[in-house]
């Protein structure tokens, strides 16, 4: 089996690093690369193509729009977990609206990295059941609004 | 009705409809000790339940005969908005889960659920959340990308020829940019100096009113696609 292979993309230094610690000793994963900026983001995801991007929740958006958008185009296989610290509902729901697969506030990552690097590999999604009644709400306006339009 | 919860508070209705016996029996064991039950076995008595008893919670077998499969769903709902539907099915299966939920189902799970399951997954639809399984979740959130993608695009007063400002030169920088390369890069590539590609950039920034590389990559990204040159500039990553 092929390692996950994984980059970092976090502001923060001493983010980037606590993520690689939480990484490095676990078998079969593999960090690939780090970015510190939203276009490092972008470049390394295009050049690397990694199975898994963490992606800082205030790099995700620029000045109003989502990256993820970009980052889907220039790697569509790579899959998107957001690193979040106290961030609103509202501001993740968006996020995941435009393709992340999931998403881990700071409090809880060296619990549970590793995990949902796995999971969200595997075709799963790692959001807390209250956020997927928000997913569910936001789908049926979603639909309406296809239904209306169509 | 039985009301042997021993709550102060009045059990809430919980219907289930099923043709299937021992289904039924197990439901009613699942949920006996929280709620009340009530049993249906086919469409018309469901109908005139939902209508009747106002039931907080449905457990509905989507093979219930007469119910025409998850499409039955919609107009079971309609009879009472407020009734909490979870729908059983033989064959867990994406699309039918995807399909009950926008239905307005709150619930999907498979018939076999083990009975605390079952009284979780009540207990969760009645207080407004969604009870699905972990497998349905990335299809939904699937599902809610291409719809927000398809609403961008096709949201009015979206449309934005910015991109037609610019020079065919400076046009060559952005496809450049948003590949990736930096100054250095981009003006090694068009035989200038990094100079010239400041300009041109302060240029283009000016032009589309945006405030940086960032914010330019972004939106050539979005908006660049269909006037992209043919025979494509630029390097491609790998």
């Amino acid at each position: 089996m092929p390692p996950i292979t994984v980059v970092i993309a976090e502001r923060q230094k001493a983010d980037r690093t606590a993520c690689l610690q939480l990484l490095t000793p676990e078998e079969g994963i593999r960090v690939v690369g780090e970015a510190r900026t939203g276009l490092e983001a972008i470049t390394s995801a295009a050049k690397l193509r990694p199975r898994i991007l963490l992606l800082d929740l205030v790099l995700a958006r620029v000045s109003g729009a989502s990256l993820i958008p970009a980052l889907r185009q220039k790697s569509p296989q790579t899959k998107v977990i957001l690193l979040t610290e106290g961030a609103s509902e509202a501001r993740t729901l968006e996020a995941l609206c435009h393709g992340a697969r999931g998403y881990l506030d700071r409090s809880v990552v060296s619990m549970f990295l590793p995990r949902a690097v796995r999971v969200v590999d595997a075709g799963e999604a790692w959001v807390p059941r209250k956020m997927v009644t928000k997913i569910m709400d936001r789908l049926a306006g979603l639909t309406a609004w296809a239904g209306k339009t169509a | 009705m039985p009301d042997n919860s021993g709550r102060s508070a009045p059990t809430s209705l919980v219907l289930v409809a099923s043709s299937v016996v021992g289904l039924r029996r197990r439901c009613r064991q699942a949920l006996d000790r929280a709620y009340s039950v009530h049993e249906v076995s086919e469409r018309g008595e469901l109908e005139r339940s939902m209508v009747n008893r106002r039931p907080a919670a449905l457990l509905l077998d989507l093979g219930l005969p007469g119910l025409g499969g998850p499409g039955g769903v919609v107009a079971i709902q309609k009879l009472r908005a407020a009734t909490k539907i979870i729908a059983l099915t033989a064959v867990p299966d994406e699309h039918e889960g995807i399909a009950v939920l926008k239905a307005g189902a709150r619930g999907y799970c498979d018939r076999e659920i083990d009975g605390l399951l079952l009284e979780k997954a009540t207990d969760v639809v009645l207080k407004g959340e969604i009870w699905v399984g972990r497998k349905l979740i990335p299809h939904l959130l699937e599902e809610l990308t291409v719809l927000t993608e398809q609403r961008r695009r096709e949201a009015p007063g979206k449309s934005d020829d910015r991109l037609e400002r610019v020079t065919p030169r400076e046009r060559q920088i952005v496809d450049l940019l948003s590949a990736g390369a930096s100054n250095k890069e981009i003006a090694k590539r068009l035989n200038v100096t990094e100079r010239t590609v400041k300009a041109h950039l302060t240029a283009i920034f000016r032009k589309l009113g945006l405030a940086g590389r960032l914010q330019l990559a972004l939106f050539a990204l979005e908006h660049g696609r269909s006037s992209r040159p043919a025979g494509g500039i630029g390097p491609r990553f790998n």
